[in-house]
């Protein structure tokens, strides 16, 4: 019988090298959209997720995982995910304060829904345990430098030939050029999809999105909101789960999903998502500035709840 | 009745009927009898029923009904009734979390109990929470890479409630090929699944197939593409050779689907519809004709 896709991705990554080239390999496999997580069931691509986190507590350096532990240890709601998270937490040199109110927190969402985790075969401790003994561990480095410097955001430029090919349509079935609609003005796009279970994700991010389309009505600024499961989220649903997020639907602001040449965008935008067999299995939140010009920028998700950095990377944007 | 009178005639009965009926079981008494040598299932069953999940009593019931529903020397009819217990207690979130992941670590060994309805309880409980460990026993019996646990058409009942739909590639074969409730249930487990427009446009549009399992189809395209379904139901509602029951389901579903009925409410598409209604004997399709145009057509 051959081994379940998910058992050989968890025995590949064992193998890799404790060295740095094995860690930047091991941070590279988190990316939602690698091949690895093709096919597999939501389940199971929460399992290779926390293993691959898990394999950075082994006598490795989490350091060059550290925005992906964050952005776990902050939306997560998977047990495996969390506890793999912390262990990977265990290895970073110094546990910042920013660290460890991630941990509470994530200790704190799962509390009603704690289970035990095995990551290598034995009889392991819950989710919560697993965070603890991360809170409990001494850092490594003896001070973390004062709160985590943002990431630079990534500056690129999308490849016209592929937002050519894509067409779009939104909630009220408005066909489009997604290129056409990209060129009317600067475009600020947040991914979701509304089959998304995880309320601090696609909810959230379409519920902030709305929030700044009501303040920013009177300004020259497309508000997309851009589904990753075009084929499923028909001009009802999108316009259902608008609707009841208070999103001010209207020449500015749409949800849209793409009819043709998805593929194409999923690559331009270098997005990290993946998809089981029916959907999505998992994803990154991913948010992005978009000038007319296609030139790109990919922001920090948090921005859509601080608007000072919208109105900053606005600004840059603009020069 | 005056309405003060009947109130206080309930809280009388109420009363009367808390004061007869016999103290709830304790977990000790609950723990002591499950061991005994002469225990009854019955019995068992009655105790677990009475057992206190009153907040100073919370954490030895729960105990003490996690040790029954593990212990497979006791009666499956009593492990369910403190699977049932388990239930009620998990209401009490807050009690209930320092247990939790015991209780579905327990649950998880259990899925694959020597008990068949053991088994199905716990893939019921299971699957309402998504859990991937459940769904994955339940995928793999239905591909045959291990034995059965519960009953096919259960199995796509249970794994159908997947929010991430791990089992529709499986669906699919099984709508396509499988016979019987299976086929029904898997079905109607791929409600609204865009890749299946074009097989669920075949089934309804085959009159060989049962009128049940047509219109299940014909209503999970509807879903799963408004152009393709507003293209299926005109020609059903218009032939009159087809089945009434499914004429008028066709209808129905035109009426009240917004994205069909735009494409349809045309006064030819009207009149067209007034000619079966005149024609038809069938109560349920001139109803569902007269709904559509009252809604559509003024």
């Amino acid at each position: 019988m051959t081994m379940p896709k998910a058992d050989r991705v968890i025995a590949e990554i064992r193998k890799l090298p404790r060295t740095d080239r094995g860690d930047r390999r091991l941070a590279a496999m988190l990316g939602q959209g690698a091949g690895h997580f093709d096919g597999l069931s939501t389940g199971d691509a929460e399992r290779v997720r926390g293993h691959i986190l898990a394999a950075f507590g082994e006598d490795r350096s989490s350091e060059c995982a550290l925005p992906a532990i964050r952005e776990e240890l902050r939306t997560s709601l998977s047990p495996i995910v969390l506890a793999g998270a912390a262990r990977a937490a265990r290895s970073l040199r110094a546990i910042d304060e920013e660290v460890r109110g991630l941990l509470l927190a994530a200790s704190e969402r799962i509390a009603l829904r704690d289970e035990y985790v095995r990551f290598d075969g034995a009889p392991g401790q819950t989710a919560r345990e697993e965070i603890a003994a991360a809170l409990a561990a001494r850092p490594r480095a003896c001070c973390a430098g004062g709160a985590a410097k943002a990431a630079d955001p990534v500056r690129f430029s999308l490849p016209p030939a592929a937002i050519e090919r894509a067409a779009v349509e939104d909630q009220a079935g408005e066909r489009t050029a997604l290129a056409e609609l990209l060129r009317r003005r600067t475009s600020l796009v947040a991914f979701f999809y509304t089959r998304c279970m995880n309320p601090a994700k696609c909810s959230l991010t379409i519920t902030r999105l709305a929030g700044i389309a009501r303040e920013y009505e009177e300004r020259d600024l497309n508000l997309l909101g851009f589904s990753y499961d075009g084929a499923y989220d028909t001009p009802a649903r999108l316009l259902a789960y608008g609707r009841d997020r208070g999103f001010p639907f209207g020449e500015h602001a749409r949800l849209i999903r793409c009819r043709t040449g998805w593929s194409g965008v999923r690559a331009a935008f270098r997005l990290r998502v993946g998809y089981g067999q029916a959907t999505v299995n998992d994803h990154a939140r991913e948010l992005f500035l978009v000038r007319p010009d296609f030139g790109a920028v990919g922001l920090d998700p948090e921005a859509l709840a601080d608007r000072a950095a919208i109105e900053a990377y606005l600004q840059a944007i603009a020069a | 009745m005056d309405i003060e009178a009947l109130r206080k005639q309930y809280l009388a009965e109420l009363k009367a009927e808390t004061a007869g009926a016999a103290p709830p079981a304790t977990s000790e008494k609950v723990a002591q009898y499950a061991a005994s040598d002469k225990r009854d299932d019955g019995k068992l069953c009655e105790m677990l029923a009475s057992l206190s999940l009153d907040k100073e009593n919370y954490a030895a019931s729960v105990r003490t009904l996690l040790d029954i529903l593990a212990n497979g020397a006791i009666g499956a009819i009593a492990r369910l009734a403190a699977l049932r217990q388990l239930g009620s207690a998990e209401f009490h979130a807050v009690r209930f979390a320092p247990f939790h992941a015991e209780y579905i670590a327990l649950l998880r060994r259990l899925a694959q109990d020597a008990d068949k309805d053991v088994r199905a309880a716990v893939l019921e409980r299971l699957t309402l929470t998504n859990d991937s460990e459940a769904q994955k026993l339940l995928r793999e019996g239905l591909e045959n890479v291990r034995k059965a646990l519960v009953p096919a058409a259960k199995a796509v009942q249970l794994l159908a409630r997947d929010d991430h739909g791990s089992g529709m590639p499986i669906f699919r074969e099984l709508a396509a090929k499988a016979k019987g409730r299976v086929r029904e249930q898997a079905l109607r487990a791929l409600a609204s699944d865009p890749r299946s427009a074009a097989l669920f446009e075949r089934i309804a549009a085959d009159k060989d197939e049962k009128t049940p399992i047509r219109e299940i189809a014909a209503l999970n395209l509807k879903n799963a593409s408004a152009p393709r379904f507003a293209k299926l139901a005109r020609k059903l509602a218009l032939d009159d050779d087809d089945d009434d029951r499914l004429r008028a389901a066709a209808v129905s579903a035109i009426t009240h689907t917004g994205e069909v009925a735009a494409r349809l409410a045309t006064s030819r598409f009207g009149n067209a519809l007034k000619s079966v209604a005149d024609s038809t004997r069938s109560r349920a399709l001139k109803s569902s004709i007269r709904r559509f145009a009252k809604t559509h057509l003024g």
